[in-house]
């Protein structure tokens, strides 16, 4: 099936494209959308948005490639992003690290069984007043921190996120 | 003029001239990965760092104007630690692999480190590994552990042929040079960026591991694959063409040449016609011109000289075509002449052009016409019309569709005598009377004019294969056989002779001074 943002998605293309002056700036924000549109992105996808923007498909390859924050493989449903620079790191963010590798049996930088959850080490995410801290990047697009975090803060925002994203999609099935 | 001063030595250079250029004019190597002189410049490499005194960082010099009254120093302390320090860091993860790298003898890396870096390595940690003989491409193979990163290929890719197949993807050490995802690096000048990287990451699939490059020979010599003659050094090792790189002439091909051109060096050594023979009997020159000229003065007799004909080819230098012509007028005393040649095949809008033939503009030159020659189709008509009774034919290629080449081979049983002077064997040489050897553009030296009129000289890069002989040397053994000897002894004085310089042409070979590249 040839892919194709939803309405939705189409007006909030047209207007970041709009906004730039010409549409390989835009392709930074477009590729954004794409991946909280298509889950990951995938070839089919950078190919779909180089001609969104008549681009050279290559554009979109070394500049996706380039940034870490697009996912060139699916992830869980949730991607937690857990901090480890200094100042998380001095209050115990590679504990948080450790504990949620336990929990949800994964290793940083997999994705559990269930599809549910993928776990990443992150530097700094401007949050050093309320370290430790994580990031949680939905498979809706959603982004929420996660703040002053200890163990057993982490277990009850678990339990919560669980029921959270029982209703999300899977990003390996978005497209 | 801005003057500027490099290592002590003042000049006056353009206004906008870089730095690098400058020194170069200074007559000092300023050492560069990164730069090309026909790409655009990203100053990603940092090799070509140089000092200008007031300022306080070094400078690019490959990126850098000068301004007038500045004083560069491109072998300072400060520059030459930078060198050392730039070299080290691009070695960091390279597999130092040369005994096995086919890029050995004309890589910069290499020639770099013995002439700016020499230190041994300091790293301990294991280094970062990255694909090998990675296929990026139908004719470039990749190793992405040797890649610099210096990014000429995919600036070729933008710039030059604009099919952008090629980028880097990921970064720091892990970036590598791809294509998209499912595609390749493939268009027509896709072996030019074997030659423009720098180092041994990408190499041709067709030359790779074939010779060591400082066994090869170089010589100047012309492209034959089309009538746009790209300038090439045709290099080779024991009498064997082993690759054809592009040689820079900004009014032909600049540093570029097509693939198909690249490979055309194969025709050289395929199914070469090696001896002279009489009926399929392998006899000596002498006996040979002997044998023609007695059955050609008897066909004259017998038919009359205006039913002979002589069939031209494109393919065969301005000399050779003289004598052709000079033959067919004092000797043979025909003015019948049929153009041979290559089919038109495929162009674009940057080299390649349709017309396959090098040299039909020196049919033009020499015969000081267009309409010298009849079309070949004529040929087969007028052979079975009986107009035509010998027909004496340069080189096997015959400018028609299969259908029509086919009637002219059937109709060659009907001929008096048919004498076939080629390179190459095949069904016209069985069916030939005489048969006689010609050498390749790279066993003789001769003169090509191209698509604009530009005459082009080529040099003879080894001895001749078999018993071969360019066409001028066998049209003159048979004047002489005939008894109407031509008074040659160099192929200049046949050169001298065979065309007036055309106005609207240029002395070949490269431009003034040595480009940079
Ligand atoms: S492959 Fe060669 S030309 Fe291309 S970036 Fe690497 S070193 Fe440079
Ligand atoms: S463009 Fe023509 S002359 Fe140039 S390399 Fe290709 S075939 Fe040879
Ligand atoms: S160090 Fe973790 S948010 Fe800044
Ligand atoms: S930075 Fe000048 S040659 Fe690469």
């Amino acid at each position: 099936m040839a892919l194709a943002f939803s309405e939705k998605a189409e007006v909030h293309f047209k207007d970041l494209v709009s906004r730039y002056p010409n549409t390989l700036a835009a392709l930074l924000p477009a590729l954004h959308l794409a991946q909280s549109e298509f889950g990951w992105i995938s070839v089919e996808v950078m190919d779909y948005v180089a001609r969104r923007l008549e681009l050279h498909p290559t554009k979109v390859l070394t500049v996706a490639t380039f940034y870490s924050m697009y996912n060139m493989q699916p992830v869980g449903k949730c991607h937690v992003q857990v901090c480890t620079t200094l100042t998380c790191a001095l209050r115990g963010g590679y504990e948080i690290l450790e504990h949620l590798e336990e929990v949800l049996g994964v290793r940083v930088g997999e994705t559990s069984a269930d599809g549910n959850y993928t776990l990443s080490e992150v530097e700094c995410l401007a949050s050093c007043g309320t370290a430790p801290m994580f990031q949680a990047t939905f498979s809706d697009g959603e982004i929420e921190y996660f703040e002053n975090l200890s163990a057993e803060r982490v277990d009850t925002i678990l339990a919560d996120l669980n029921k959270r994203i029982a209703t999300l999609p899977n990003p390996a099935e978005m497209h | 003029m801005p003057k500027v001063t490099v290592n002590g030595t003042e000049i006056e250079v353009d206004k906008g001239t870089t730095i690098l250029r400058a020194a170069a004019e200074a007559g000092f190597e300023v050492p560069h990965f990164c730069y090309h002189p026909a790409l655009s410049i990203p100053a990603n490499c940092r090799m070509c760092l140089v000092e200008v005194e007031g300022a306080w960082k070094l400078q690019p010099a490959c990126y850098s104007q000068v301004t007038d009254g500045m004083v560069i120093n491109t072998k300072s302390e400060r520059v030459v630690k930078a060198q050392k320090a730039v070299l080290e860091f691009i070695l960091v993860n390279h597999p130092v692999d040369c005994p096995i790298c086919d890029q050995a003898g004309e890589c910069k890396l290499q020639d770099y480190y013995v002439a700016y870096d020499s230190q041994e390595s300091r790293l301990r940690a294991e280094k970062v590994h990255k694909v090998k003989v990675f296929p990026i491409g139908p004719e470039v193979l990749y190793d992405g552990e040797r890649c610099i990163l210096c990014t000429r290929c995919v600036r070729f890719c933008e710039e030059i042929t604009a099919t952008n197949e090629l980028t880097i993807v990921q970064r720091g050490d892990r970036a590598e040079i791809r294509a998209f995802p499912g595609r390749e690096l493939d268009n027509k000048y896709s072996v030019c960026t074997a030659d423009i990287c720098p180092v041994g990451a990408l190499t041709a699939r067709d030359f790779r591991f074939k010779c060591r490059v400082w066994l090869l020979n170089s010589t100047d010599s012309v492209c034959t694959g089309c009538s746009n003659g790209c300038n090439i050094h045709l290099e080779h090792f024991r009498n064997e063409i082993q690759r054809y790189r592009p040689r820079f002439n900004p009014a032909v091909n600049d540093y570029w040449m097509c693939d198909a051109g690249r490979l055309t060096y194969k025709e050289v050594h395929t199914d070469r016609l090696l001896h002279p023979t009489n009926n399929g009997a392998e006899l000596n020159w002498h006996a040979v011109c002997e044998t023609v000229a007695d059955k050609l003065k008897r066909a004259i007799d017998e038919v009359g000289s205006d039913k002979i004909a002589l069939v031209l080819s494109p393919q065969a230098s301005c000399e050779d075509l003289h004598l052709a012509r000079k033959f067919a007028s004092d000797v043979i005393k025909t003015s019948r002449f049929y153009m041979g040649g290559k089919r038109d095949g495929d162009s674009d809008d940057f080299l390649i052009k349709a017309d396959k033939n090098p040299n039909r503009r020196g049919i033009e030159a020499v015969f000081g016409s267009t309409t010298a020659a009849l079309p070949f189709s004529q040929l087969v008509d007028d052979i079975e019309a009986g107009t035509v009774q010998v027909v004496y034919m340069m080189d096997q290629y015959m400018p028609v569709d299969a259908a029509t080449a086919a009637r002219f081979v059937e109709r060659l049983d009907k001929l008096k005598l048919f004498v076939f002077q080629a390179q190459h064997q095949g069904a016209l040489a069985q069916k030939a009377h005489i048969a006689l050897p010609v050498c390749s553009h790279a066993e003789s030296e001769g003169t090509f004019v191209n698509f604009e009129g530009i005459a082009q000289g080529f040099e003879r890069a080894f001895a001749a294969h078999g018993e071969s002989l360019p066409h001028w040397q066998i049209f003159m053994r048979l004047a002489q056989a005939m008894g109407k000897p031509f008074s040659y002894t160099f192929i200049q004085q046949i050169r001298k002779e065979m065309f007036a310089p055309r106005p609207d042409s240029v002395a070949s070979g490269t431009a003034e001074g040595v480009p940079v590249e």
